[in-house]
């Protein structure tokens, strides 16, 4: 048995267009997580991050979506080639997500109760009164108070910071071992989302969940992650343990990403870093070539005709990319 | 109300100040029934005020529900105002008809959150960016206007060849940018910036951030800048207000509201937002506020934060802080602060 629960290997997701050649939205991706820890995949909007965390789970629609190739490791077996009865066991048992936006992923006209009984008798052979004594617990778990009379509540009479906590609540109701959070306090207010992203670090501390945090805050990736994996253009250019990445950035990407973002500790006479142009459009993205090249100064005519491949540059932390030891030397990024 | 005021601010009218605003207040009323008899109002923004110098850029920062929109909107007199003075350019600003509103707009303009709502699909970027000159009926030739929409492109940092296109032709990024340009084509003398960085990516908000902050040099601008993330509000402001429930609680230069964070939302705001420094990380102390923010329709009696504050006494929950100057401009509306200095207001 090995230390890792879930094992991704060069895994593509591709999109099929009706005209011109499928969109690589996740193009050869590796990765894998270990029992219990917490680690954050970063990228920008388009980056391919959620369709990753999607196809965890099984849930890119086809068409036009597509597993194109590639293994995701469960407990040592594939999810890619298990039947959608035994994916049915999984998904939402051993292996749940929650969302960015929890007033969309309520349903407003069930009471949160009924809704957290529906996910527990589905997954388990628990009587109607037994799912909700057990919907009951789980609210008292993340901190709601008066769990015996919200629990007969609409969503609508939960604030944001509550409706996310109840979509945790329901996404920890069988005891996962994966947790997938795709960008769970993007739609919340600052000190609302301390609270939530400080519940679910509580709860991974308890029951041992692995986490996996979807985000675009270095801030939250820094504060909460043990390991992370910086994606760009439907891949991973960077992985490794949060500190190693934040304070030896190997990628042009990662480096300028870190330079930025405005930081509160310093002082604000500090210029920010900008890294000029735009994020790629996925359709227009050769593949023999490194997706970030138009936008990096460190690029050469190698970047532009040849693919980078992940090499190792530290314990456990991995880079894409030609120039990295320029990158890592580049004086202006100290 | 049709009255023109021309109130100056003091005997000397102080130049060097672009805008003050005393004690503004908007309220919304909620009303019922087909008489829309009033049954009571939302304090959207509850008694703020603050002035701001020319060039300078004062930051809003709060929270959803915390007023820091729609006191955005009272400046650019989007809203009748509940009470309050604005006193813009010397000029008494609360009461203009519709009339004046017009000619106040070349001189304030606002840029908002959503790139891809404010852009009207079905007009090219070069009407988009003149359109205000057509309202303001400073007519010119089509020719003119096609030759300012160009300067006005390529000053933010777009294509001028790009100006026939449509907006969704357009990244997030470039949208936000084309907005900026239609509110510089007024040539206006301040910018109320409204979370526009909010909507989009990390590397996408600095170029924006390092462009505002250029404009706001080479053209002599003067900024509010509203946003929800504090790291980002202070890296572009002088001073920076903090906004919760309707009213300032704090008012103080950048980089003092870091250091010397005196309110007890202002340090619970500081220390929720993570700083990306794993090594910092691990040492910061964190401060979680229990529960939401209450409803602006009934605000708790005394301190409006008092039911979430850690510090939290019998005073607090009977008697509103007054909002006192404790030394070197910075203001805190705060029992724990008072005696201190004297008040300046309530």
């Amino acid at each position: 048995m090995t230390n890792n629960v879930l094992e991704v290997r060069d895994l593509k997701v591709h999109f099929l267009q009706e005209e011109g050649p499928p969109v690589r939205a996740v193009d050869g991706m590796s990765y894998s997580v270990k029992r219990g820890e917490c680690t954050a995949i970063i990228g920008e909007s388009g980056s391919g991050k959620t369709v990753s965390a999607l196809s965890i789970l099984r849930l890119i629609p086809f068409p036009p979506g597509l597993i194109a190739g590639g293994e995701i490791l469960f407990d040592g077996k594939d999810i890619l080639k298990a039947s959608d009865e035994e994916i049915r066991k999984i998904r939402g048992a051993r292996i749940s997500m929650i969302f960015q936006e929890p007033s969309a992923a309520l349903n407003p006209v069930m009471t949160v109760g009924k809704q957290l009984e529906e996910a527990i008798l589905l997954h388990t052979d628990q009587t109607r009164q037994q799912a909700h004594e057990h919907a009951i617990e789980l609210l008292k778990m993340v901190d709601i108070p008066n769990a015996e009379e919200r629990i007969n509540q609409y969503p609508f009479q939960f604030s944001g910071g509550m409706q996310q906590r109840v979509m945790i609540a329901m996404a920890m109701c069988c005891e996962p071992e994966v947790l997938i959070a795709d960008e769970p306090t993007t739609a919340l207010d600052v000190t609302v989302q301390a609270q939530v992203l400080e519940q679910l670090n509580h709860l991974r501390k308890q029951t041992g969940v692995a986490l996996i945090i979807i985000t675009h805050n270095l801030g939250v990736v820094a504060h909460y992650a043990e390991s992370v994996k910086i994606m760009y253009g439907g891949k991973i250019v960077e992985q490794g343990s949060t500190k190693d990445v934040f304070k030896n950035p190997h990628h042009p990407y990662t480096a300028g990403l870190i330079k930025a973002v405005p930081r509160l500790d310093r002082p604000i006479s500090e210029e920010l870093y900008t890294i000029e142009g735009e994020p790629p459009d996925m359709r227009f993205v050769p593949e023999n070539s490194c997706a970030f090249a138009p936008r990096c100064q460190y690029a050469t005519e190698q970047c532009r005709t040849m693919r980078p491949v992940s090499q190792q540059v530290g314990a456990e932390h991995f880079v894409s990319c030609f120039p990295r030891d320029q990158v890592a030397q580049g004086g202006e990024f100290q | 109300m049709m009255q023109k005021e021309y109130v100056p601010t003091s005997q000397l009218p102080d130049l060097d100040t672009i805008m003050e605003v005393r004690d503004l207040k908007m309220h919304f009323p909620i009303t019922k029934g087909l008489l829309k008899r009033p049954v009571g109002s939302v304090k959207a923004v509850d008694g703020a005020s603050f002035s701001i110098k020319r060039g300078k850029t004062l930051g809003i920062v709060g929270e959803s529900g915390s007023g820091k929109s729609t006191l955005g909107n009272c400046l650019m007199r989007n809203y009748d105002i509940t009470s309050g003075d604005i006193i813009f350019e010397q000029k008494n600003i609360k009461n203009i008809p519709k009339a004046g509103l017009r000619r106040l707009h070349r001189n304030i303009q606002m840029i908002t959150q959503d790139p891809f709502s404010s852009l009207d699909p079905r007009m090219r970027i070069y009407d988009i960016v003149t359109e205000g000159l057509i309202i303001q009926k400073m007519e010119k030739t089509r020719a003119e206007r096609y030759e300012l929409a160009e300067r006005m492109l390529s000053m933010v940092g777009i294509n001028p060849g790009f100006a026939k296109r449509f907006p969704h032709e357009f990244s997030g990024g470039q949208r936000q940018r084309i907005s900026i340009a239609r509110a510089l084509a007024m040539q206006p003398s301040f910018m109320i910036c409204d979370e526009v960085v909010s909507a989009l990516d990390v590397s996408i908000q600095a170029q924006i951030v390092t462009l505002l902050k250029r404009l706001r040099g080479e053209l002599n601008l003067t900024y509010i800048f509203i946003g929800h993330d504090l790291s980002v509000v202070r890296h572009i402001s002088d001073h920076v207000a903090v906004m919760y429930l309707g009213k300032i609680v704090e008012l103080t230069s950048s980089q003092e509201l870091y250091e010397h964070p005196l309110h007890p939302y202002t340090q619970a705001l500081i220390s929720a937002a993570p700083i990306p420094d794993p090594e910092l990380e691990e040492t910061r102390h964190r401060i979680v506020l229990q529960g939401d923010v209450p409803s602006p329709i009934h605000p708790p009696k005394g301190c409006h934060f008092c039911t979430r504050c850690q510090y939290t006494d019998l005073k607090c929950r009977e008697e509103e802080p007054p909002f006192i100057d404790v030394g070197g401009g910075h203001f805190v509306a705060c029992h724990l602060q008072q005696g201190k200095e004297n008040a300046v207001n309530g």
